[in-house]
């Protein structure tokens, strides 16, 4: 396994030249608001990124990942003082498809041709669709329906660390990295659109995200 | 190396667990005992603890000033909403205390808020504990007291008396209060603008100007025995002009009498213990029934001056009423109690004339039109199933009052909610069944054959608004009420109302802070 990983990793002894990245990337940013609690736990995001070099030493990345978070509210609900308490009404489903989209520079250190410690700081655009009805089917035909969408816009800082194998020939390389760090974003705010008097939107709340961040990764550069 | 892989592997599992931030707020998202007012219908949401107004022009949120809206009551003519209400406030002075969890030394502060046109006209401070309000003749003032039949937890912060009754001026807010003893039961006002409070052994009346204390009469002389009032009216005599109060008490078949004029008590003898007591101002006459006795007593009110056993005319019945519903002239006598009773009474005050009819099933409860001309009974299965189709199911049995004759319809389920309505030539009873997504207008006069009006979701209950139309709440969290019009049966529903402020999460109110900060 060793010699199997140290072939892998060992490269000629100089850096592979590229000028395109790609990857598949799983990951995180904290949603640092209770309010998320309509929702069940924070599950990860999926998506891909994409990665121009500039220097030896400087990408542009930019990704896309999605997501979604829901949850059935049945026929109770639970009271912090009483406990679980039989509700008078049939409950309601949420749902919310969340898109995080990040760009920004990288700057590696390419101590070995095999691996990479770097530090990245990209702005960050969300966009969140909150969808709830009481039947859970979310369209023109449920009898209450709400689809309600928010943008927010941050920053994220990371530190993280690259794996390359030896290059596949003459145009590719594989690599795996990881990166942690932190982010922080405006609120999303969702409203009611012309639903109060005067036909001027309702507040529906704002949900927020910031706190920690992480990304696990795996592409190929060309 | 090694630090590197450490702060990433540091970093990398505090993304991954979920950050537990504390979220006290619980409960439905929207609570369908709405109060309907004459600018719309106000809706509780106790998960955002926001309360608002929906009516055709959309939704508005009523600025309580941070306060917490637990319970809605309407004025009798529509006008204005009272909203029982709480607003926390944090003993501790450090300034970053922004949220109420954050708080240690939170306490609540109990309010009363009158609202008109979806904004805050008035506040009063009331006791946590008051939780009933009844309304002066002319709707001016309400009064605030504690009845312990109410459900819910009775809330007392620090010492607390019981006894308290609030009066409130609603058109400006201003506040009185006088203590009546223990245990407030009901609260009366005469035409000569005095509250009559009956509390455990004793009676107060407070003058509505003033809110001073006119009259506090004793029920016994004996300090160590409690006497609990069961039943209490106000009764008028046409030909001395005073106005008396009419009392029962728990366990005793006795009639009290009290002159609020001349403030001397009279006791009569009913002869068994009444139930429930109504009151005829056409005929200036009153009511007794008796859950244990197959009679009514009829007490003339021109006799009170002089109340003895012959001031009391009875009148037999086949069986007992424990219940004594009032029309213009005449008293519906039923009984809500017994599984076994069938028969509903009407006695015409004038002429003392008894009409027997006779239902499919026991009474749950009975309405009379306001022409006075039907009654509706929704009736339920027998207590034993019965053995037939209808005796195990719910109904309607619907009394016609001028010809004396009585229709009882078999219903596919249980009635969730019953209303009437009138218009110029006909009376209708508007009924929802549980399970059914359907209205039904049912003509009194001919009930064979109701409408059917098409509900958009199932309902919750319906209930008469100060303009005519019916409100009809349904069962959607998300929040959905619908407006109807009886006279073209044409509906106009609201929906998911319910989120408003949904993500809002509510931050100390009223201190210096939070304000600047907003």
């Amino acid at each position: 396994m060793n010699t199997l990983l140290a072939t892998l990793l060992s490269g000629s002894g100089t850096q592979f030249e590229y000028t395109y990245s790609i990857a598949a990337e799983t990951g995180m940013v904290e949603q640092a608001d209770v309010d998320w609690n309509v929702t069940d736990w924070q599950r990860n995001t999926g998506g891909f990124r994409l990665g121009y070099q500039l220097t030896s030493n400087v990408d542009l990345l930019t990704s896309v990942h999605w997501g979604q978070q829901s949850s059935g509210y049945n026929d109770y609900y639970y009271d912090y003082e009483e406990g679980y308490e039989s509700s008078g009404l049939g409950g309601y489903d949420v749902a919310i498809s969340e898109t995080l989209m990040h760009v920004g520079p990288k700057f590696s250190w390419n101590l070995k041709p095999w691996f990479a410690p770097y530090a990245t700081v990209q702005g960050i655009l969300i966009h969140n669709r909150l969808q709830m009805s009481d039947d859970g089917a979310f369209d023109e035909d449920s009898t209450t329906l709400i689809d309600a969408t928010g943008v927010g816009v941050g920053a994220t800082g990371a530190l993280g660390l690259e794996f390359r194998t030896r290059p596949v020939g003459e145009n590719l390389q594989l690599f795996v990295y990881g990166e942690g760090g932190a982010t922080g974003a405006t609120a999303l705010q969702f409203s009611l659109k012309d639903a109060g008097a005067d036909e001027n939107d309702i507040n529906i709340g704002d949900l927020g995200y910031g706190g920690s961040y992480f990304r696990l990764g795996a592409g190929t550069k060309f | 190396m090694k630090p590197t892989f450490s702060l990433l592997t540091a970093l990398t599992l505090l993304s991954a667990c979920e950050t537990y931030q504390s979220d006290t707020r619980s409960g439905e998202l929207w609570d369908t005992n709405v109060a309907s007012a004459n600018d719309g219908v106000y809706i509780n949401l106790p998960y955002a603890e926001n309360l608002i107004r929906v009516n055709a022009a959309g939704i508005s949120i009523v600025d309580l000033d941070g306060a917490i809206p637990n319970r809605l009551v309407e004025s009798p003519d529509g006008s204005q909403i009272l909203v029982f209400a709480t607003w926390q406030e944090c003993k501790e002075t450090d300034s970053d205390i922004v949220f109420p969890e954050d708080c240690d030394e939170l306490v609540e502060n109990s309010v009363l808020s009158i609202v008109s046109d979806a904004a805050v006209t008035s506040e009063v401070e009331i006791p946590s504990h008051l939780n009933t309000i009844s309304f002066s003749n002319d709707a001016s003032i309400a009064v605030a007291y504690l009845d312990y039949d109410t459900s819910g937890d009775i809330q007392v912060d620090g010492f607390a008396d019981l006894g308290e009754v609030a009066f409130i001026r609603i058109a400006d807010g201003t506040k009185g209060s006088a203590s009546v003893g223990f245990s407030p039961k009901q609260v009366l006002f005469s035409p000569d603008n005095q509250a009559v409070v009956m509390s455990r052994s004793q009676v107060v009346a407070v003058d509505l100007d003033t809110f001073e204390k006119t009259l506090e009469a004793p029920l016994t002389l004996d300090a160590d025995q409690a006497i609990d009032p069961s039943g209490a009216e106000l009764a008028y005599d046409p030909e001395s002009g005073v106005t008396n109060l009419l009392l029962t008490v728990q366990g005793s078949s006795d009639i009290y009498m009290l002159n609020l004029e001349s403030k001397y008590w009279n006791i009569g003898d009913l002869g068994s213990i009444p139930s429930d007591i109504g009151v005829d101002d056409t005929t200036a006459q009153s009511v007794f029934v008796f859950s244990g006795s197959s009679k009514a007593v009829v007490l003339d009110h021109t006799q009170l001056a002089t109340l003895n056993s012959s001031s009391l005319q009875d009148v037999e019945l086949e069986e007992p009423s424990n219940k004594a519903l009032m029309g213009d002239g005449f008293a519906l006598l039923y009984n809500d109690a017994s599984g076994a009773v069938h028969d509903v009474y009407k006695l015409d005050l004038l002429t003392r004339e008894l009409t027997e009819y006779v239902v499919s099933n026991p009474v749950s409860e009975l309405m009379v039109t306001e022409s006075g001309n039907f009654a509706v009974a929704v009736v339920r299965p027998e207590n034993n199933g019965g053995s037939d189709y209808q005796d195990s199911r719910y109904g309607l049995s619907i009394l016609d009052l001028s010809s004396d004759e009585s229709i009882s319809l078999v219903a596919q389920s249980e009635p969730i909610g019953v209303a009437l309505a009138e218009d110029e030539t006909s009376s209708y009873a508007l009924a929802l069944l549980a399970g059914s997504d359907t209205l039904l207008q049912v003509n009194l006069a001919s009930p064979n054959s109701p409408v059917e009006v098409d509900l958009p979701a199932s309902p919750v209950s319906i209930a008469a608004m100060p303009d005519g139309n019916f409100v009809i709440t349904h069962n959607q969290s998300l929040g959905m009420v619908s407006i109807l019009d009886p006279a073209t049966l044409e509906l106009q529903t609201m929906s998911n109302f319910a989120v408003t402020n949904l993500f809002e999460q509510k931050e100390l109110p009223r201190t210096e802070g939070n304000e600047e900060a907003e």
